[in-house]
């Protein structure tokens, strides 16, 4: 049986959060050109239950969308237990805020498995909703 | 006075009798005031005095001045001038009386009889003005006397004819008089019956001109007498106002989607009814279109021809409500302001109509018309029958960026789909009930656990939220590295005492939306929310929760790894929408034949105590009693179900067995 959480790794992942959080959001409302460079080659974003596969089409599903702006609110991580990814280092960051899409604000909250590959973090999978649809 | 000398000149005039009436006199609708204008004759001896003023333009002849303005407003539209105008509207009138009649001398005397108290009157003259002369600068041939009075209302009273079958006189003046009439509002009033004809001189004058020579059966002969008047002024009733959404369903082209409400409170149906809906009437016209809002949205085009509408009042709210409209015809109304097209602002108007209104000709050339209207409604491509030239714009300007539509649930393998709904519908039977002990058998050995919340500060939603904040590892505000280990818990014992700690819940499972992103051999990912509310000693907040996790296989069913709980109160939207699903719904399968369950020795008592939390909160009647029902049915909850809806219907269940402080 996997051994408890350690220190170490609940830090490094509450590190990477924050990290990971500011470039997403930042990329998001000001430079969707480079989103895909945050997500894995076959990662995968359900936004309000509308899935879309691969780096290039979630950059291109968000360049679809009208101009965003998002205020976090929430911030959360968890270093993704040895059970369900072994030795591969992951996070599950979750985030609550509001967002201002085409005059509108929505409340939001979004979910994000995120795994190092080779360096870098990258996106596995993105679950995005509003609060009420 | 110039009333005397009308009266010789016309002596048949049915304007005579106006004068045992009273002396007001009335023009069109304009509900801006019921003063009659003094018009040029208010000036003693007017004919001098408009003589001097036009410089011996005179008698029988139209001057050039005059001329140009009606050209300028063919429909006799003499708005156009500005206050200075008004001084000078009296000697205007008056010429134009005189030149049109080539005598000089007006037949229309006996109408300023009252001129002397009322030449006091304001500049609502001119408005008279203008209506009087409506529709008639074109015409200049020779013209039947009563012509000057046919347009505007007039008010028939047939005296002491109370007792009389209102359509037996009807029929007996329909037989008597050639001119064709509609009677709007026919009615007893006092000992009378009243009726009102609009724009409708020669019928009016040939009525009164049967007076006392119309014998009914019994002998009587009735006096009929007409007034000018204004327009009759009534509310709607709510049962006419079923009528008129009936009416208005007869005249909605489904095929169309068109609705057709051409010259409305003339609908033979409704002047028939005896009822009087003007849409120029803003009461009416907000009824109008609140049928319109609430049961045909989609309309795609409507007719407000003919209707004497002098504003676009209520029609921007076509804008929101009716997206889908794009052909308007507003021909033949009253709109005389440029500005009274700003109500169609927002309008999607493709086919518009406005010819035969004055404002059509308020404009120096077509260019400044047809940009004044496209100020107001850009897609306009037809205007008055014409097409208009595409106006250049740019690419970005039909770029219609609609958001995807929201779909409540996703999973990338429809397996995972059973599985989940399973596993959620065991997870909040017990979470929903006093004991959440058992959920510890949903976790892994040394799963990890973290709570964030975010509440507002003031209102319903702030209050009993102490609780949560205890727990609240938001990174956001806690900033310190071993507070932030701290509230990570670990290890399924301690899940499940955290779980323990908190409020007592009900989730409204129809609010749920289901995200299953990864399904792979050894994890899944998925992310529940949806509304629950927090059970509280009074009125128990709504709130908004989202779980994100990680499940992996263990044993014969599955566990959770890792959960991330995000708690919120929910927008006023949710709360309206929340628990709005029937109370007693029959589980679809049978928690026994439940595939994967979280492991535990003492399954049977576990499902007992299960099955009683959900028939708890379903029933909604105390623990023990919904113990003692489902025992009563060898713990089927089908039947127990049954059992209860039975006994309810039957109101055979003793209060006692409800909990009496609910507040549900």
């Amino acid at each position: 049986m996997a051994a408890e959480t350690d220190r170490t790794s609940l830090t490094s992942a509450c590190t990477a959060a924050e990290s990971f959080t500011k470039l997403y959001y930042d990329f998001l409302d000001k430079m969707r050109h480079k989103l895909s460079k945050l997500y894995l080659e076959n990662g995968k974003l359900v936004w309000n239950g509308n899935a879309v596969d691969g780096n290039n089409n979630i950059q291109k599903f968000y360049e679809d969308l009208p101009p965003s702006v998002h205020i976090l609110n929430c911030l959360d991580s968890q270093p993704v237990r040895e059970e369900a990814v072994g030795k591969q280092s992951t996070i599950q960051v979750t985030t609550a805020g509001f967002v201002t899409l085409k005059d509108r604000k929505y409340p939001f909250h979004q979910s994000f498995l995120i795994t190092a590959k080779e360096d870098k973090w990258k996106v596995v999978s993105d679950v995005f909703r509003f609060q009420s649809t | 006075m110039s009333n005397n000398r009308g009266r010789h000149q016309q002596p048949r005039n049915f304007l005579i009798h106006a004068k045992s009436d009273g002396s007001r006199h009335y023009y069109e609708h304009d509900d801006r005031g019921s003063d009659r204008s003094g018009g040029g004759s208010g000036n003693p001896g007017g004919k001098g005095g408009y003589r001097k003023f036009r410089g011996g333009g005179g008698r029988g002849g139209r001057s050039n001045w005059d001329d140009e303005r009606g050209s300028r407003y063919p429909d006799g539209h003499w708005r156009g001038g500005g206050g200075n105008n008004s001084g000078g509207s009296g000697y205007a009138g008056g010429g134009r009386r005189g030149g049109r009649d080539g005598s000089g001398r007006g037949h229309r005397g006996p109408q300023y009889k009252n001129n002397d108290v009322e030449m006091s009157g304001s500049n609502k003259n001119r408005y008279q003005d203008m209506y009087k002369h409506q529709g008639r600068r074109r015409d200049r041939g020779p013209r039947p006397p009563n012509m000057n009075n046919s347009l505007g209302w007039h008010k028939i009273i047939i005296r002491e004819a109370s007792d009389l079958n209102q359509q037996e006189v009807l029929e007996a003046i329909r037989e008597l008089v050639r001119e064709p009439f509609i009677p709007i509002l026919y009615e007893v009033e006092g000992r009378s019956l009243v009726f009102y004809l609009e724009d409708n001189g020669s019928a009016c004058q040939a009525i009164t001109e049967i007076s006392r020579r119309m014998t009914m059966p019994s002998g009587q002969r009735l006096s009929i007498y007409s007034n000018r008047s204004p327009p009759p002024n009534r509310h709607l009733t709510p049962p006419e106002r079923n009528h008129v959404t009936q009416i208005m369903s007869q005249r909605y082209s489904v095929e169309l989607k068109r609705l057709d409400l051409k010259n409305f409170h003339n609908d033979p149906t409704l002047v028939k009814e005896g009822i009087f809906c003007p849409l120029y009437r803003l009461p009416n016209m907000r009824i109008i279109m609140d049928i319109v809002v609430s049961n045909v949205p989609s309309v795609e085009e409507i007719d407000l021809s003919y209707n004497k509408l002098h504003t676009l009042e209520q029609l921007d709210r076509l804008a929101s409500a009716c997206s889908s409209l794009v052909r308007l015809s507003l021909k033949k109304n009253k709109l005389v302001n440029e500005m009274s097209l700003d109500k169609l602002n927002g309008l999607g108007i493709v086919e518009l109509t406005l010819e035969g209104n004055p404002v059509c000709d308020k404009f120096r050339d077509s260019e400044t018309y047809i940009s004044a209207v496209r100020k107001r409604c850009p897609k306009v491509m037809f205007l008055d029958g014409q097409d208009l030239p595409k106006p250049i714009g740019f690419e970005v300007d039909d770029e219609v960026i609609t958001l995807p539509t929201s779909i409540p649930q996703y999973y990338v393998q429809s397996s995972a789909k059973d599985l989940i709904s399973v596993f959620l519908q065991q997870y909040y039977q017990i979470f929903d009930s006093n004991n959440r002990k058992p959920l510890d058998a949903a976790y892994t050995q040394h799963a990890l656990f973290s709570l964030t919340c975010n509440f507002p500060e003031t209102g319903p939603g702030a209050k009993y939220t102490g609780i949560y904040a205890s727990e609240n590892r938001n990174l956001r505000r806690v900033r310190c590295s071993d507070r932030r280990n701290k509230l990570m818990v670990q290890g399924r014992a301690a899940i499940a005492s955290v779980l323990s700690s908190l409020p007592h819940t009900t989730h409204d499972a129809a609010s749920f939306t289901i995200d299953v992103s990864v399904v792979e051999a050894q994890l899944m990912v998925a992310v529940v929310s949806g509304v629950f509310r927090q059970v509280a000693d009074h009125s128990p907040p709504i709130r908004f929760f989202s779980r994100s996790l990680t499940i992996v296989p263990e044993g014969t069913g599955f566990c959770i790894a890792n959960e991330q709980l995000y708690i919120t109160s929910a927008t006023v939207e949710q709360i309206k929408r929340a628990f709005k699903e029937p109370a007693i719904a029959p589980v679809p399968t049978s928690p026994t034949a439940a595939v994967e369950s979280p492991a535990s020795d003492t399954n049977a008592i576990r499902l007992k105590q299960e099955m009683i939390v959900k028939f708890t909160e379903a029933s909604g009647m105390l623990p023990q009693y919904s113990e003692l029902c489902l025992e009563g049915s060898g713990w089927d909850y089908q039947k127990a179900a049954e059992m209860f809806t039975k006994l309810k219907a039957e109101n055979k269940i003793p209060p006692e067995y409800f909990p009496q402080n609910t507040s549900t």
